[in-house]
């Protein structure tokens, strides 16, 4: 099936190097008006061609040059005679009263005179010549008056009123439709009732200046555009210039025969009259061979705007024949197109603000959870929390990366991929990084294309690999043109001259687009830098708060001190007044006591001996929390030797067999405190056993962290009793058995690792015995 | 006991009457007959010895018990206004506290303590830290004489 571009294309600009003229640049020769005379154009001049100075019309109309200062002809079409019954050659000289009469003379001058110039060319009157209607066009160029005479045509002519209310309904009904594309479906096919083509299309400008259709109503028995693209060179920038200039633009009959203006040059200025406002202009020779060449007979093309530019156009075309719109009708048509920009302006915005809307709830959502839950895993990479970075802007997935650890959400590559990719993105300095073809600046991309064609990144820390990343699919892999995009033209050789043709092919030609994804909006990545800036406060407020907590963790830890300062003083008094007075008593009733009173004083001498050791215990404990460690390089066979000797009594006594299987290795700590916790781990060993022999053993192990243990062959700790055991004055046994003691020597022991940044565990079997590990580092250190 | 500072004063600033029993009792047990002086609170002590002009026999004083913590005034705030006072600025202080806390012992050498002593839990003990006490610094240690030294 063939495929032909409907559009009105004006010229071809050289596309390389899209070196358009200005608008309103003087042509440099007059080689341009040339072009008419042959259907073929030297190819040195194509970009040359000025678009807006064809020097010829359409030849369903009359065009005039008046002046302005004695509204005298000096310029005409060739065709007067077969329109107006009088030669262009006499017409020309003659006063523009005396061809029209001195009322519509004056009719034409009054409507002028209320003409704005950007509006174009417009309709001063009807008027009849010889049984025939005619419309009359008005405008000023310079210092003359463009007049064009268009004839009635006979079809299509509908009573103002009509058109009116079929507009009028239209809009209503356009203003129901909900998204952009229902509603240029919409469009279309009202504008295809309304007109009568036997196709018209939305064409859509895309940012490289190719066009897409994207919306179509046609006659049943056409093949459909819909979807297909047009390179960039089928309508050159000029030509998009003129049409951003004029509502609309009319060609009734494609094989048409252009008309010479006579004189060629304006005998006012010496050069060609700029005719971009005229109505009747003829259009390049290139773009007529070019809407021959797609089987068009007639088109009529309208701009849709936004914001000042160019968006797209409204594109209608008659293939069957030639197809003359009255002015009424075209007007109704130009009035409803720029209707509908406005409103297709305010129907784009309002999808665009609804993703707006999202992004901003969603981007509140993940602050508020995020001040909830500072993990940037759990506070923004819940893949079922309604608010996550991945519903966060349009993508196929997303991943949050904070150093090692990964979060993928949706359709992201790989976690071995992701964690490639940081590297990579490590070495750019950005704060935000996107692009919809990453595979071309990183090549492990091309492993993913299906994940991650596209990515949008923003790095949350200078120092850090923290990421957080958004990744596209490859989009739309088959992009259908219409005919091959690199081929606009044709070359043709000829005995003198290398010429140009429009291309005569438009079969379908499908490009394999690979490795892109659909774009990243200014919005998109605009919210992107918003979220890493709301991390950046968020984490910053957090840290604040951690300094503050900090603060009044030292402020409490300092009042504990003092507390336990005062307690001791507070509590050894009275303790001391009692102890002092039962001697007192003891001494003073000496021969008056008896037995029983001898031993209760004794009691309680003994009792406030017993509080007083648990006021020191509690005292230590306390004192082991606080940050004044001398943390050194120590010798830990050393620091056995002296805890052994601390104990020397005690193991003498007991006969315990102590145990070294091989020398202690070097240790980083505070060497008074790791002491005592070989003491208290030594002496509990030899005090909690019943076996004939008291062994223990002293070792350790390689590790990361080394790990290092105290066994004995004791009465064992029940599994329940595991935590007990370290709790401060915490006992498992009466109080005189084993020996006694205050109840926190592994309280304190473990307190002591802890504040190493170690652990201790216990493994032990009921008689057998228990074995005391412990570390004196974190995991991981050496 | 031989004393060699018969006469002088031992003065004695402690809160705790209990405290302050034990401790009369001890010295008195030891054979100190030397006069005692005691400052009930440690405002009191500080009103009478920061200033010079007051209590000029206190410059004959043997040695001075100084209790650490009391209401109001730290017993380390007070051996600074000692140590200001001309006639006082080379008296033995032998600070008696229930604290072992380093920090305490550290401060109050850094303050110019002479020694410091913690009172011990059981009447015993308390008895012979008391002559230890005694014996050393009225029997054995030669104390300036402070009227010699400003005469």
């Amino acid at each position: 099936m063939i495929k032909r571009a409907p559009f009105y294309v004006t010229g071809v600009s050289k596309v390389s190097t899209g070196n358009d003229p200005g608008l309103l640049q003087t042509p440099t020769s007059s080689n341009a008006t040339q072009s008419r005379a042959s259907d073929n154009i030297p190819l040195g001049e194509c970009d040359n061609e000025q678009v807006h100075i064809p020097g010829a019309i359409q030849p369903h109309g009359v065009l005039l040059v008046v002046t302005l200062v004695d509204l005298r002809i000096i310029q005409a079409s060739e065709n007067c005679e077969a329109l107006l019954r009088i030669t262009h050659a006499d017409i020309i000289g003659s006063f523009l009263s005396s061809v029209f009469g001195e009322t519509n003379t004056t009719n034409i001058i009054e409507n002028l005179s209320h003409q704005d110039r950007g509006n174009g060319s417009c309709h001063v009157l009807r008027l009849m010549v010889f049984d025939v209607a005619y419309d009359l066009f008005a405008h000023k160029s310079g210092d003359a008056i463009i007049l064009e005479v268009e004839k009635v045509p006979f079809n299509g002519v509908s009573p103002l009123i009509d058109l009116y209310s079929g507009v009028r309904l239209m809009i209503t009904k356009l203003q129901t439709t909900k998204t952009l594309l229902s509603f240029f479906d919409l469009v279309v096919s009202q504008i295809r009732d309304f007109t009568g083509f036997e196709r018209v299309m939305v064409y859509k400008f895309l940012e490289d200046g190719s066009g897409h259709v994207i919306a179509e109503a046609k006659l049943a028995s056409l093949g459909t555009y819909l979807d297909l693209h047009y390179p960039a060179s089928d309508i050159p920038a000029p030509a998009r210039r003129l049409f951003a200039l004029s509502w609309l633009r009319h060609i009734p009959d494609v094989a048409y025969t252009p008309v010479r203006l006579m004189p060629e040059l304006s005998p006012l200025t010496g050069e060609p009259v700029d005719m971009s406002a005229a109505l009747l202009r003829s259009v390049s020779v290139i773009h007529r061979q070019y809407l021959k060449n797609m089987g068009t007979s007639s088109t009529m093309v309208m701009p849709l705007m936004k914001d000042g530019g160019l968006w797209g156009l409204i594109s209608c075309i008659h293939h069957s024949g030639p197809r003359h719109l009255a002015h009424e009708t075209r007007m109704a048509a130009e009035f409803l197109t720029h209707t509908l920009s406005l409103m297709m302006a305010s129907k784009e915005d309002a999808e665009d603000l609804s993703y707006r809307e999202h992004t901003k709830a969603a981007l509140f959502n993940m602050m508020h959870s995020l001040t909830e839950e500072p993990n940037l895993h759990k506070g923004l990479g819940n893949i079922h929390a309604q608010h996550n970075v991945k519903e966060f802007i349009e993508c196929g997935g997303a991943a949050v990366v904070t150093g090692d650890h990964i979060t993928r959400l949706g359709n992201a590559p790989s976690e071995r991929s992701v964690a490639d990719l940081v590297s990579w993105l490590q070495s750019d300095t950005q704060v935000v990084f996107a692009t919809d073809r990453l595979s071309q600046l990183y090549e492990p991309a091309k492993d993913f294309l299906d994940l991650g064609s596209g990515l949008l990144a923003i790095r949350l820390s200078k120092h850090r690999s923290d990421f957080i990343m958004w990744f596209r699919p490859e989009q739309a892999t088959t992009v259908k043109w219409a005919g091959d995009p690199a081929k606009p033209v044709n070359l043709l050789e000829t005995d003198r001259d290398i010429r140009l043709r429009p291309r005569g092919s438009f079969a379908l030609w499908q490009q394999t687009v690979s490795g892109r994804s659909r774009p990243w909006s200014d919005f998109e990545i605009k919210a992107a830098t918003d979220l890493k800036w709301g991390i950046v406060d968020v984490i910053l407020s957090r840290t604040e708060k951690i300094e503050r907590l900090n603060q009044e963790l030292t402020d409490a830890n300092s009042e504990l001190n003092s507390f336990a300062y005062a307690a001791s003083h507070d509590l050894k008094e009275p303790l001391r007044g009692i102890t002092h007075l039962t001697g007192f008593l003891e001494r003073s009733r000496e021969n008056t006591l008896d037995g029983q009173g001898r031993s209760q004083l004794a009691t309680i001498v003994r009792l406030t001996k017993r509080m007083d050791d648990l006021i020191d215990s509690l005292l230590h404990y306390a004192h082991i929390g606080r940050p004044d460690q001398a943390i050194l390089e120590c010798d830990l066979d050393k620091i056995l030797d002296e805890a052994l000797l601390t104990l020397q009594t005690r193991i003498t006594e007991s006969r315990a067999l102590i145990q070294r299987p091989r020398p202690l290795p070097s240790v980083v700590g505070d060497s008074s405190r790791i002491s005592e916790v070989l003491t208290n781990l030594i002496s509990n060993a030899i005090k909690y056993n019943n076996k004939q022999e008291c062994r223990v053993e002293i070792g350790w192990k390689e590790g990361n962290p080394t790990v290092f243990y105290v066994r004995d062959n004791g009465i064992g700790i029940a599994d329940a009793d595991r935590e007990a055991i370290f709790q401060i004055f915490r006992r498992l046994h009466g109080r005189d058995e084993f020996g006694g003691g205050s109840g926190a020597g592994l309280t304190i022991a473990r307190k002591v690792v802890q504040r190493h940044g170690g652990s201790m565990w216990i493994e032990s079997v009921i008689d057998e015995g228990s074995t005391f590990w412990f570390t004196l580092s974190q995991h991981g250190s050496p | 006991m031989r004393d060699l500072n018969s006469g002088r004063p031992i003065v004695c600033i402690e809160d705790s009457n209990e405290d302050f029993a034990t401790i009369s009792h001890a010295l008195r047990t030891a054979n100190v007959d030397n006069p005692i002086l005691r400052y009930a609170n440690g405002r009191s002590a500080y009103l009478a010895l920061s200033n010079a002009d007051q209590c000029s026999w206190l410059g004959d004083t043997a040695f001075v018990l100084l209790d650490l913590n009391m209401p109001g005034i730290h017993g380390c705030d007070l051996l600074k206004a000692f140590r200001k006072r001309s006639d006082l600025a080379l008296t033995p202080v032998i600070v008696l506290s229930t604290s072992s806390n380093n920090d305490d012992v550290k401060r109050c050498y850094s303050e110019g303590a002479n020694a410091y002593v913690v009172k011990p839990l059981t009447l015993q003990d308390f008895e012979l830290t008391m002559l230890a006490l005694a014996r050393f610094w009225l029997c054995t240690a030669m104390l300036p004489n402070v009227r010699q030294l400003t005469s």
